[in-house]
């Protein structure tokens, strides 16, 4: 029996091997609660998109390496990573928090200045490596775009998690995610960034202070 | 018979006025409401629709008071809806909910409208720590309680799911609120036409998915066909940001609460998906699904007792006030 490490929101992950590497086998589950047609484009549409983003920012940023892919199956088999989520490391004291957001934001702007929105920009879907480096996964819901609107909603995903789930490190991680962000984008960032805000400026009842 | 604190609350922030008796443990005594109802293919009107509230507001309360049989001069606490709703409309029920505190020198304790859908769906379901998905008219937002806040998982990048199905429904030349006629038609149907669905991360946008359900209306595709894919595409975007956030959340309980909350579709696809993850599902009963005072009442007892309340020259209404700015002082 395959040892499964995760069942997440879409997909279940399960350790396998290929061809004598360690590997993990992601499957996007079938949702009974919606109808076949929904379901069936959305999980082969979303691993298609996950398989071909994966090859193109492979020489970018650090993202796990793609071994085989079966979209009937709605699966990829790809690099096992050996670390742990951002999300878990956060909440640990001895983490250093301003270094994790600012390797994030470096990352974040790479893709944004080769025109790639990561669409899904939640500490469950960053795995910090054993040598510190940062492995960003689930490219089910990218996209490009050039727009700068569609980077700023890249982003407010990313601070809306960090104040929902990780409010009383927020300050430190969004400052330097801001930083790193910064220190690749350079003098588009201050713009993106006030989007961002317009952006939040449009949720339900969010007011101006 | 009632032994403990007892809370009126006034309810007026969109198209109801309601006003509720409830007691510190939780007993509904009474819950009485009003709606204004808007004229066929229109939305709510501002100002039609306070001068509604104004007109029946003392009908409504002495109504709630007699079915608890509860006189005037029992009531401990007032509390009533600051916000956030239509201002004109949440104008109504703060200036009764003042006339009473003066009147009665009892203290006037200001809740937040969407606060009290959620506590009156845990307190209705005995649900503790769930993972809470507010849909309304007002709101459609994915929230877990976390370090004294309710904080937003996900929310609408525009419309809520309330105006969506609104808006189509009207547009097809029914009266707001559609759900239930939206929901009968919906059940005529098994033919799906495709929407866009649009998960974003954690949020959802509607606004594509209304453009595109007019222009087939537009088409003379059958309005059956229409709310059917409406409601399939819709919910399974809303069954999903759930999903990803029981799973982020690492969380095994879910609540539906809100106006949309009635839903029969909604309630089954949510059931799938809790099933198949070892959760349990909890929807708030219909009869308080809908804005109603109880929310009001409850919440303004659990806000007095952890010393939430506002003098009567500095009450004030909001008609903007996002419920994850509200510091929840009674929850853990």
């Amino acid at each position: 029996m395959a040892k499964i490490i995760n069942v997440g929101a879409e997909a279940t992950v399960t350790v396998t091997e290929w061809f004598g590497i360690s590997a993990i086998s992601k499957r996007r589950d079938v949702k009974k609660y919606r109808r076949q047609e929904i379901d069936e484009f959305i999980r082969s549409n979303r691993t298609l998109k996950e398989a071909n983003m994966l090859n193109r920012v492979r020489e970018k940023v650090d993202v796990p390496s793609i071994y085989f892919v079966d979209l009937r199956q709605s699966e990829i088999i790809m690099e096992n990573i050996d670390g742990t989520k951002v999300r878990d490391v956060l909440t640990k004291d001895e983490s250093n928090k301003a270094d994790i957001g600012r390797i994030i934001g470096e990352m974040v702007a790479i893709l944004h200045k080769n025109h790639i929105i990561h669409g899904d920009l939640t500490t469950s879907n960053m795995i910090i490596r054993k040598n510190g480096s940062i492995c960003l996964i689930d490219f089910g819901l990218s996209s490009t775009s050039k727009k700068l609107e569609d980077k700023g909603v890249d982003i407010r995903l990313f601070k809306g998690i960090l104040q929902s789930a990780h409010n009383d490190v927020f300050n430190v991680v969004f400052n330097n995610f801001k930083k790193g962000y910064k220190s690749v984008m350079k003098n588009s960032t201050e713009e993106i960034f006030s989007i961002v805000k317009k952006i939040e400026m449009r949720g339900r009842y969010a007011r101006v202070d | 018979m009632k032994t403990g604190q007892i809370c009126i609350g006034l309810e007026s922030t969109a198209h109801t006025f309601g006003a509720s008796i409830v007691d510190a443990d939780g007993n509904i005594f009474s819950d009485v409401k009003d709606i204004y109802k808007a004229p066929k293919g229109s939305g709510i009107h501002p100002r039609e629709a306070s001068r509604h509230h104004s007109n029946i507001a003392n009908e409504v309360i002495q109504k709630a008071l007699d079915e608890a049989k509860v006189k005037y001069t029992e009531l401990d606490i007032v509390s009533y809806s600051a916000g956030p709703g239509i201002g004109p409309c949440l104008r109504v029920g703060a200036t009764a909910a003042r006339a009473l505190s003066l009147k009665l020198n009892k203290p006037l304790v200001p809740v937040n409208h969407a606060i009290g859908h959620i506590e009156l769906g845990c307190l209705l379901t005995g649900t503790t720590d769930p993972v809470n998905l507010l849909v309304s008219g007002g709101h459609t937002m994915i929230l877990g309680f976390n370090s004294g806040k309710w904080r937003a998982f996900g929310e609408t990048l525009d419309l809520t799911i309330g105006q969506l199905i609104d808006q189509i429904g009207r547009y097809a030349g029914y009266s707001s609120p559609a759900g239930a006629t939206i929901e009968k038609l919906a059940s005529k149907s098994e033919n799906y036409l495709r929407l866009p669905y649009s998960v974003k991360g954690n949020d959802v946008s509607f606004s594509g998915m209304l453009t595109s359900a007019k222009k087939m209306i537009d088409k003379g595709e059958k309005v059956e066909d229409v709310c059917f894919s409406l409601q399939e595409t819709a919910y399974a975007m809303l069954a999903e940001v759930t999903e990803r956030a029981l799973s982020f959340l690492e969380k095994k309980e879910v609540i539906i609460t809100g106006g949309v909350a009635a839903s029969t579709r909604l309630k089954e696809m949510l059931e799938d998906m809790c099933n198949e993850r070892d959760s349990k599902l909890s929807v708030i009963p219909r009869n308080y699904a809908g804005d109603c005072g109880a929310q009001i009442a409850w919440t303004g007892i659990l806000a007095y007792n952890s010393g939430i309340k506002v003098s009567v020259d500095e009450s004030w209404v909001r008609q903007s006030w996002r419920l994850d700015r509200v510091d929840v002082k009674w929850r853990k």
